[in-house]
């Protein structure tokens, strides 16, 4: 029986040759055993594959983030896209304070208006009430 | 997958997050056709509070409108008679008052015209003034901002009210 050292060192032609052989015996059992061991040997790839180490987790996840504070700062500049200073309309106090002094006017006209309305809407509550009154007074 | 799906919806969340504001709404709309925007900075405020003559004439005599003009620090008008924009300029300052603390003042409503007024501040402070005014072929907003004694705005106002 050849040893594992002079199996090495034969020819690959000699090899053919001793596996073309029919007269030498195949030990019992030797082809599960090969299936056994590469199957093996697949599963421990496998395993070895989606192993995924704690370190590289770790970098997975600073890189998620800094991707999701880099989109965030994206985003806030898409979302104004004109962060400068803005320009007063006026040079001159003088024509600022008019326009503040216009402005609180069109705010004043407004309130004035929602409250003859609410005015208006009180009146007409009082309809009623002044119509039970009179039939009450027959 | 999921965890692009998780960062996805972070992202989503943090955008929808960001508050508007007035300055934002001012610079998104004020340079649009047929719109009309006065911008007034806290600097300018200052130089109008070392004017002389800051009083309103009213019927019972002049109301000094120094306190009130003294306490803004900025003032953003947006007046739109566009129509492509009214409708986007009302959704952003909707969503301008619902992100921040802003108190319903008043709400008028008559003939499809809407005002709205909202203060932000407490009893005695009023931090931000927002006028939301929508009408047929116009939308205006103002914003007012500042540390105003609600008091002295309340006051001002009535006054210009007579």
């Amino acid at each position: 029986m050849k040893r594992i050292e002079d199996i090495e060192m034969m020819e690959v032609e000699d090899l053919l040759k001793v596996a073309e052989d029919s007269s030498v015996p195949v030990p019992k059992g030797l082809e599960s055993r090969l299936r056994e061991t590469l199957l093996s040997q697949k599963i421990a790839e496998e395993a070895e594959r989606d192993e995924v180490p704690a370190v590289s987790l770790r970098t997975r996840w600073i890189t998620g983030l800094a991707l999701a504070a880099a989109c965030t700062v994206a985003a806030v500049f898409l979302h104004n896209p004109a962060q400068g200073e803005l320009k007063d309309t006026f040079d001159d106090p003088r024509l600022a304070y008019a326009e503040v002094e216009k402005t609180f006017e069109r705010i004043s006209m407004k309130m004035s208006k929602a409250s003859e309305m609410a005015y208006e809407a009180t009146n007409e509550i009082g309809k009623p009430a002044s119509i039970i009154r009179k039939i009450n007074r027959k | 997958m999921k965890r692009i799906a998780i960062l996805a919806a972070m992202l989503l969340v943090t955008i929808g997050s960001f508050a508007q504001d007035g300055k934002s709404i001012y610079q998104k709309f004020s340079d649009a056709e047929n719109v009309s925007a006065v911008y007034i900075s806290p600097a300018m405020f200052r130089l109008i509070g070392k004017l002389p003559e800051i009083t309103a004439d009213t019927e019972d005599g002049t109301v000094d409108l120094t306190p009130v003009i003294a306490s803004l620090t900025g003032m953003y008008v947006i007046d739109s008679h566009n129509q492509s924009i009214n409708s986007a300029l009302a959704a952003d300052v909707k969503k301008f008052i619902s992100s921040g603390k802003y108190e319903l003042l008043m709400e008028a409503k008559d003939n499809g015209q809407t005002m709205r007024m909202y203060t932000l501040g407490d009893e005695k402070i009023v931090n931000s003034f927002v006028m939301l005014a929508l009408e047929n072929d116009e939308t205006t907003f103002i914003c007012i901002d500042g540390k105003m004694n609600r008091k002295d705005l309340e006051k001002v106002l009535a006054e210009q009210m007579k």
